[in-house]
């Protein structure tokens, strides 16, 4: 198995002196679907964004695809960020653009142009399921499918990695199944997945690698593993 | 949609997205702008206006257009007679007109006015052996003037001296206006930019986590603020342009005897100098502004 994710004795200090996170060893490899719970506080969200360079690491190493992102400079960044894709619990999408051009944009604005850009969008959309909508606007549609709208354009770009950050923290039951559901297809379609959840079912129900941190550690990592111990 | 046409329609977007604040530095810089062009074209014509005067005789006696020919001589003889003065040459009207259109052929920026009647006086030239001598000399033939011969004397060096100070004075008052204009200028731009950065913070924040690179972000409020000084140059190259007969012929008027103007080369390389400097006026303001308000 390919290791696409290492992290190597990594603390996180903030310069308020919280200790976001305290020696973390973690390896995942390529195509891996890993789900990481804890409590609001437990470093979830900034084991994301040391995960795209968002924040460095206070001591240790951070290795994405065979390159320590520490060592990148500030115009490699970018490279980076595109190998992952990040998906949030409110979505973050551009009010003013249709669904097409949100997803769009990610391309044009890496650089892309003609027709990669609607074939890409095409696919992604196809992929997401919201062919039908591709010309709305996100106010017109429902949370599943401004999330499924977000994952589209998360996609785009083909990134090796996709983290979604409490991807259904906003979706009622019957949504979360379908994008869950989603999410499993994006993996078997060869992406490995980092899904932050507080969600229980899901976790018991998918028995995919769980991680658990508390107070900065991990406290369990288990393969099939379930959302408590 | 391609990148350059990404780059240019978020340009776009930005400048109407906050008219007020984009028309509001586009009128600064226009004025700047202005200011700039009017003190390079006053400094141009008062130069030119020295470099004729200069290359000119030392004492010139204007006559009366009706003085008698006899009474001409005379003078000329008594003139001749003072012991300081080296050559004296007569100048007809017709003369002088030549040698102005002589002059104005040597040097492109200037064109001459195409005038009905000439207005040259026909004139003496003195030549001094010594330019001592030039005040007392003067002084003798200022004593003439108003009695049917002599109309007026130019007193060459006293007037390139007062004409060398005018554009020196107007020189450094024109750079110290200018300076304060052009802070002022980046000043509003770099707020134009910063308010457009805040309005399109949603959209940095996505392009940055997709992988867009540092310069794809930063090229549309460059480009925004370009827009800015290309807008700013198309007013004030309007205003130069409805303001150029005027200024001319207010110059012709200051200067009395030179029908002379800005010539047509000048002018093109006035208009590109000031769209040149306004779009790096907007595009440094921009840079300034982004890079304060999006690092990291």
């Amino acid at each position: 198995m390919e290791r696409l994710i290492t992290l190597d004795d990594v603390s996180k200090r903030y310069p308020n002196g919280t200790e976001a996170l305290r020696d973390i060893d973690l390896h995942i490899d390529a195509g891996e679907f890993v789900f990481v719970v804890g409590s609001s506080g437990a470093g979830k969200s900034t084991l994301n964004r040391l995960l795209i360079r968002e924040e460095l690491p206070t001591t240790g190493r951070v290795v994405i695809d065979g390159q320590d992102v520490a060592r990148l400079r500030r115009s490699q960044v970018p490279y980076l960020r595109r190998k992952v894709g990040v998906v949030f619990q409110d979505f973050k999408l551009l009010p003013t653009k249709t669904v097409a051009e949100n997803v769009a944009f990610a391309l044009v604005v890496t650089g892309h142009s003609g027709h990669v850009v609607k074939d890409e969008t095409d696919r992604a959309l196809s992929l997401v399921g919201l062919t039908h909508r591709r010309d709305h606007f996100p106010r017109e549609l429902s949370g599943g499918e401004q999330q499924r709208t977000a994952i589209a354009r998360a996609l785009v770009n083909k990134p090796r990695i996709l983290i979604a950050d409490e991807p259904t923290g906003n979706l009622d039951p019957v949504t979360t199944w379908e994008i869950i559901k989603l999410l499993v297809r994006v993996q078997e379609l060869g992406t490995t997945l980092l899904v932050a959840t507080h969600n229980a079912e899901i976790v018991n129900a998918l028995r995919q690698r769980v991680l658990h941190l508390d107070h900065g550690a991990i406290v369990r990592d288990e393969k099939e593993g379930l959302y408590a111990a | 949609m391609s990148r350059i046409g990404y780059v240019l329609s978020a340009a776009w977007q930005g400048f109407w997205r906050n008219p007020v604040m984009s028309v509001a530095s586009t009128l600064t810089v226009a004025v700047m702008l202005l200011l700039g062009a009017f003190f390079v074209m006053t400094d141009r014509g008062l130069q030119a206006a020295v470099g004729i005067l200069e290359s000119k005789v030392e004492l010139v006696v204007y006559l009366e257009d009706d003085a008698k020919p006899s009474d001409v001589l005379e003078l000329r003889r008594r003139i001749e007679s003072d012991p300081a003065v080296d050559t004296v040459v007569y100048v007809s009207k017709e003369e002088a007109l030549r040698r102005l259109q002589e002059i104005a052929a040597r040097r492109p920026e200037l064109a001459i006015e195409t005038v009905s009647t000439n207005p040259l006086p026909n004139s003496l030239e003195v030549k001094l052996r010594s330019a001592q001598d030039t005040r007392r000399l003067s002084g003798l033939i200022r004593e003439e003037v108003g009695r049917g011969v002599v109309y007026d004397l130019v007193d060459n060096p006293t007037v390139v001296d007062k004409l060398l100070t005018i554009t020196s004075v107007l020189s450094i008052g024109g750079l110290v206006v200018l300076g304060m204009m052009l802070f002022v200028a980046l000043f509003i731009i770099v707020n134009t930019i910063r308010i457009a950065v805040h309005a399109r913070r949603d959209e940095i924040e996505i392009m940055k986590l997709v992988g867009a690179t540092d310069w794809f972000v930063r090229w549309p409020f460059i480009v925004e603020g370009m827009l800015v000084g290309a807008f700013g140059a198309i007013v004030a190259l309007a205003a130069i342009a409805a303001a150029a007969g005027p200024v001319s012929n207010a110059l012709i008027g200051f200067l009395d005897i030179l029908p002379v103007s800005l010539g047509p080369n000048f002018m093109a390389q006035l208009a590109a100098g000031v769209l040149g400097f306004a779009l790096l006026v907007g595009a440094g303001g921009a840079t300034l502004s982004v890079r304060t308000h999006l690092a990291k």
